[in-house]
């Protein structure tokens, strides 16, 4: 407990000067004055322009931004499925329609054999050369090299996986069919094992499909792109039959194959409206505002919670990193605009490696698990934002939740916060330290950290701070995670004024020893990238110079916790790069092919 | 796991499993006169000059069906080692090609019709290692021999009961009859 607390600050009285609206709080403990200097977020509603009564979507009906394997998609699954429905048929019935295809096959085969000229023989091998094992391995490799450079690395994995299913389904239907190679004709280039499905054009569809979806951006050029990978493939198919290499059938089910196995995984698993192909410099966290998913989000918060939205459009995206921020307009004046956080599975992998490597480098003090799906990490920040409204915390109104694409695609919609500024560009005076330090004993007091007290987090509107970003707040957090709050909520407010003025303040409402106990606890990773950043932009120490300001020398507190979790973390992502180093060559180079 | 790494993990096993060019069938004879297995047919097509194709009469107690691989030019299969303390030793493999070379090799009597017969030792002990071939109108079959184990040279007797030859004939007999008399095996002649 401090002795002879100093009157508080003389700002605090001055918000009605200010203009602003709110709720003031008074001391939860009684120990510490300077908790009343904390304002709440005035909750603007919509204004009644813009609202309407909230629609259920009544079973059945397609969400606002649903799935979508498109028609082409639909069509080469029904394709897929029709020859199968077929073949199930030929050997449930026994009947004859695999002789009927047999003969239009030898048919049309021999009418090639029947016209084979010499340099129309040269012409075929060259076409056919396209679909060699070394000519596809180079083709394969090239992909595989240009998503490893636009760090595609998603799309790289689906390419990877759906070639491997799609020499699998190869391998499994020429296995059941067991068909013979044409009939009747001499074989003028090489084939290898049964000919239904034609195993090289089934390769090179799926390659060819691959780079188109993982390297061509969705439009024109991808249009252009199947109408050329169309035309490659029927040339080397024709040139195919013309020499004997395979019947006109083998080569239709093999496009099948090649084409709806990549299609319907980057469609279901890379899906553009998620993982976009592009060449600018935006963040991949950021989801681009197609007008389809602009006319989504507008319907969704029309049925979902009845605003009525003009407009919709990308927000400070610079200072976001994991979900793209939105300004939504509703009702043409200011009370109207609201602020949305759009999230999708992107970010729930980014959630994922982002604790993966906490629980790496720090083990068991973080105590986090990782979300399983998008819904939950959006539930969970609602709820944590609500949590720091009822608390007191000076934070942006919750409306809460829009669903665009069940468990793909979720909108967190707030209050938006006019007129505000980072913390780190606005003019830091006492009043806006001791609200700053007000919100951490405000946080230790209500049981909950923070977890990401940077100045990108703290926005400064009219001389009031506000706190915003919930997503890594946690409930009954360790003392740990509460002390790195406090230093970092100093050294953020440090960086515009001096540590010894901080420093002094922090004294009003926290102990020497909790102060003491923060700077032990902090140092490196484990202040926001942001704050480091700055401070090393700045060249000071500031946590050095805090630390000279305690009244003795603290002993940093251990970060590094082993636990069972972490070493077996540990061991299996270290098994994992291993493996994947190891099976690499294999894995590029042989035996996806 | 995460699934991320699970899919990472099923892939990285399932290109693994794809390697193999084996077939994934047996070459196996059949009834006397019958031809119903494709991969006789695919063999004669691999090597169409080849008048007799080569299959599997039967299989030794302590040997099984390996891998079968067939492609323009030539087409092989193998038996496999039944014993559990050699599950990769492939004692036999069988090729069908359009001609061998039999340098250094001894011709013995035949015990197959239509063919005549060659032997070259290269090793009997501590395994029997050496190459028999089988040599017809436009076409070889050579069995290459790995064998190990004290009864290894009798091993070598068996091989002649577990291979066989499928005359061309009944190949394309059974092709015929498969399309109604609309279907043949082979080019007609002259034809490019």
């Amino acid at each position: 407990m401090l002795a002879g607390r100093p009157s508080r600050p003389s700002v605090d009285g001055n918000l009605e000067q200010k203009g602003l609206r709110g709720t003031r709080f008074r001391p939860t403990g009684g120990a510490y004055g300077l908790q009343d200097v904390l304002v709440t977020v005035a909750s603007r509603p919509v204004p009644a322009s813009a609202r309407t009564t909230p629609r259920r979507r009544p079973s059945g009906e397609p969400p606002p931004l649903p799935r979508n394997l498109a028609w082409s998609g639909k069509t080469w699954v029904g394709a897929a499925l029709l020859l199968l429905l077929l073949y199930a048929l030929h050997l449930t019935t026994g009947s004859s329609w695999g002789a009927a295809v047999t003969r239009a096959d030898q048919a049309v085969v021999q009418l090639l054999a029947d016209g084979r000229r010499p340099g129309l023989t040269s012409a075929a091998r060259a076409v056919a050369w396209v679909a060699g094992s070394t000519e596809v391995q180079v083709l394969w490799v090239g992909a595989l090299l240009a998503m490893s450079a636009a760090r595609r690395w998603r799309h790289l994995l689906v390419a990877v996986g759906a070639l491997v299913l799609v020499r699998v389904l190869v391998e499994l239907v020429s296995l059941q069919v067991q068909r013979p190679r044409p009939y009747a004709v001499t074989a003028l280039g090489p084939w290898e094992g049964f000919a239904m499905p034609s195993r090289p054009v089934a390769v090179l569809t799926a390659v060819l499909m691959c780079a188109l979806y993982g390297l061509v951006p969705q439009g024109r050029l991808r249009q252009a792109g199947k109408a050329l990978v169309g035309l490659l493939v029927g040339a080397v198919l024709l040139a195919r039959c013309y020499l004997g290499q395979d019947n006109p059938s083998d080569g239709l089910v093999a496009v099948v194959i090649g084409v709806t196995v990549p299609l319907v995984a980057f469609r279901l698993l890379a899906p553009y409206e998620v993982f976009p192909v592009q060449y600018s410099r935006r963040r991949t966290a950021h989801l681009e505002i197609t007008p389809a998913r602009h006319d989504a989000v507008c319907r969704a918060l029309r049925d979902q919670l009845g605003v009525i939205a003009d407009d919709i459009e990308p927000f400070a995206l610079a200072g976001s990193g994991g979900s793209t921020p939105l300004r939504i307009r509703a009702g043409g004046h200011p009370e109207g605009v609201l602020f949305g956080k759009l999230y999708a599975a992107n970010h729930l992998r980014s959630d994922r490696w982002y604790k993966l490597g906490r629980a790496l480098l720090y083990g068991g003090l973080e105590d986090e698990k990782a979300f399983n799906s998008v819904r939950r990490l959006v539930q969970y920040e609602d709820y944590a934002l609500r949590l720091l409204r009822d608390a007191g915390l000076p934070v942006p109104a919750p409306y809460g939740i829009v669903e665009i694409t069940p468990e793909r695609e979720y909108l967190l919609v707030t209050q938006f916060v006019p007129d505000a500024v980072e913390v780190g560009e606005a003019r830091i005076d006492v009043d806006l330290i001791d609200q700053g330090l007000a919100v951490v004993r405000r946080l230790w007091d209500a049981g909950l950290a923070h977890r990401d007290i940077k100045p990108a987090n703290l926005l400064v509107q009219h001389g009031r701070l506000v706190l915003i970003d919930s997503a890594f707040s946690e409930v009954r957090p360790s003392p740990w995670r509460q002390a790195v709050d406090l230093a970092n909520m100093m050294l953020v407010l440090a960086l515009r004024t001096d540590p010894p003025l901080v420093y002094e303040r922090a004294r009003l409402v926290f102990t020497e020893d909790e102060i003491a106990e923060a700077f032990a606890a902090t140092r490196g990773l484990t202040m926001p990238s942001q704050l480091r950043r700055l401070m090393r932009a700045q060249g000071r120490d500031l946590h050095a110079e805090f630390k000279r300001l305690l009244p003795r020398p603290v002993h940093p507190i251990a970060i590094q916790h082993w636990s069972a979790r972490r070493a077996g973390l540990t061991l299996a992502v270290l098994a994992a790069v291993a493996l994947l180093v190891a099976s690499a060559p294999a894995l590029l180079l042989g035996s996806s092919l | 796991m995460s699934r991320c790494g699970l899919a990472l993990a099923v892939t990285i096993l399932l290109s693994g499993c794809v390697q193999s060019s084996d077939l994934g069938v047996d070459a196996e004879c059949g009834d006397a006169g019958q031809a119903d297995n494709p991969v006789l047919t695919l063999m004669a097509q691999a090597v169409p000059s080849a008048t007799l194709i080569p299959c599997v009469r039967l299989v030794p107690a302590s040997w099984r069906h390996g891998e079968v691989d067939v492609r323009r030019g030539e087409a092989s299969f193998a038996f496999a080692s039944a014993s559990v303390d050699s599950p990769d030793a492939v004692p036999v493999r069988v090729v069908l090609s359009d001609g061998c070379d039999v340098t250094g090799a001894t011709e013995v009597p035949t015990d197959e019709p239509g063919t005549r017969r060659w032997e070259r030792l290269r090793q009997v002990a501590p395994t029997y290692v050496g190459d028999r071939f089988y040599v017809f109108d436009g076409g070889c079959a050579r069995l290459s021999f790995t064998l190990s184990g004290t009864d290894r040279v009798q091993a070598v007797g068996e091989a002649s009961l577990a291979i066989g030859f499928t005359p061309r004939g009944v190949l394309q007999a059974a092709v015929r009859e498969r399309g109604e008399g609309r279907w043949e095996l082979d080019p007609s002649p002259g034809q490019r």
